[in-house]
């Protein structure tokens, strides 16, 4: 089985997207004849490569971070690039699957996507396998200490494996995993709870003001250069 | 009412829809100031997801390019008409880049909004939000409501709301720009 992954984060190999791929690889390869080529969106600035690229590949996962509400506009720009498929048969064009991470930890945020990646599979000819769905890296980096913050990227990066390896043997995404991994679907009143108490007393912005002060930019938070 | 239209279409592939805008703004100048931003050549760079705009610099990007202008003209708006054929059943990736480019006119702070997570405001005031596009051969009504769903999602996000989205398919310059006199 050949899978081509693109990482349609700007950030490349500095992202979270590319964290929970980590995890993904390392369960995919665990199993025989299951190879892979990573990507950066940012490698298909022009048609010449992606055509090599989908030849190659047997599934392709497009794996990226939520930007206001959807994918990146140079993620929708690859995606214009992808109309070729729609060229060719469904049996000679790749699969595709895809992975959308969100800074917010609910899945709720990404679902609208999900459908609209299903919907363009019909459109590109394509048979869709799926969406991982997994928020709040960038949450859980403001609001906890390092060492717990890292504790539970890695129980996530663990739950990707765990994806991985069932695809590689399966060819196919574990629904039941992937229900595991976007929890929660929305937060749970008890968050809510504790949400509401931190804002009133004003605890809940402790991690970006750390991030603030540290720039020196604290008391210029607010700023409205705009205007 | 002070209207900007942020012009998501590529003229070298869609002169049609380039000719309807024209003949929209025609329409709209009569009723309203309007600026008008072609982002095909204009100089608007991805995001890159550094957060400088929230960290570093509040409220400004790091890149220096014609996004400042666009996003003065945006603040000072009663209504953003977003505007772009559906590529793939979806606006234009010029257009959704317009959106990313967005992030710094919210805070980073963050609070609970319809029982999910969202940044609050940074300015006191934002434009009510409108979209226009031209349907493909195939749009049917599953992809209507996917846009229309996930933009709202988007104004929801900008602090503001969805309150007007249509196709220029079936419908005349001067009847939009009579619809839009009444948002
Ligand atoms: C321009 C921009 C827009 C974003 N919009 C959203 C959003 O609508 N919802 C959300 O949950 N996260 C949003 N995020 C947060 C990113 O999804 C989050 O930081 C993610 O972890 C970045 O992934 P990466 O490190 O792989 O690039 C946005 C980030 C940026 C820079």
């Amino acid at each position: 089985m050949k899978l081509v992954i693109v990482n349609g984060s700007p950030k490349r190999k500095l992202s979270n997207t590319s964290k929970l791929l980590e995890g993904f690889v390392a369960g995919y390869e665990e199993n025989r004849n299951c190879v892979f080529e990573l990507f950066s969106v940012r490698d298909f600035e022009d048609q010449t490569n992606l055509s090599q690229m989908i030849n190659k590949a047997d599934y392709i996962l497009l794996a990226f971070p939520l930007y206001t509400n959807a994918m990146q506009g140079r993620v929708k720009r690859f995606l214009e690039m992808l109309t070729l498929l729609s060229q060719t048969s469904k049996e000679s064009n790749p699969k595709l699957l895809f992975l959308i991470q969100s800074g917010f930890p609910e899945a709720l945020h990404s679902r609208v996507v999900e459908r609209y990646l299903e919907k363009l599979c019909k459109r590109l000819n394509c048979e869709y396998m799926g969406t991982i769905i997994r928020g709040g890296i960038d949450t859980i980096n403001q609001s906890l200490p390092s060492f717990l913050s890292g504790r539970v990227i890695c129980f996530f990066q663990n739950q990707m494996k765990k994806i991985g390896k069932k695809f590689g043997e399966t060819g196919e995404l574990d629904q039941k995993l992937l229900k595991q991994i976007a929890f929660p679907e929305k937060l749970p009143w008890i968050v809510i709870l504790f949400f509401k108490i931190y804002a009133f007393f004003g605890v809940h912005y402790f991690g970006f003001d750390s991030v603030l002060k540290e720039n020196n930019m604290w008391s210029n938070r607010d700023a409205t250069p705009y205007v | 009412m002070n209207i900007t239209l942020i012009n998501g279409n590529d003229p070298g592939q869609n002169k049609g829809f380039e000719d309807y805008m024209s003949r929209l703004n025609n329409e709209l100048v009569h009723n309203h100031d309007v600026e008008w931003f072609h982002l095909q050549a204009l100089s608007i760079k991805d995001c890159l997801g550094c957060f400088g705009c929230w960290q570093k610099t509040p409220g400004q990007c790091i890149f220096k390019d014609d996004m400042a202008s666009l996003i003065i003209a945006y603040l000072h708006s009663d209504l953003v008409l977003f505007a772009s054929p559906l590529i793939l059943g979806f606006p234009s990736a010029l257009l959704k880049t317009s959106h990313d480019r967005l992030i710094p006119i919210i805070h980073p702070y963050t609070e609970i909004k319809n029982g999910e997570l969202h940044h609050e405001a940074r300015y006191k005031k934002y434009p009510k939000l409108g979209l226009l596009m031209e349907k493909e051969v195939d749009t049917d009504e599953e992809d209507i409501k996917i846009i229309t769903d996930i933009y709202t999602r988007i104004a929801f996000s900008f602090k503001s709301a969805l309150v007007y989205l249509t196709f220029i398919n079936t419908k005349s310059p001067e009847e939009i720009a009579h619809e839009i006199g009444h948002c």
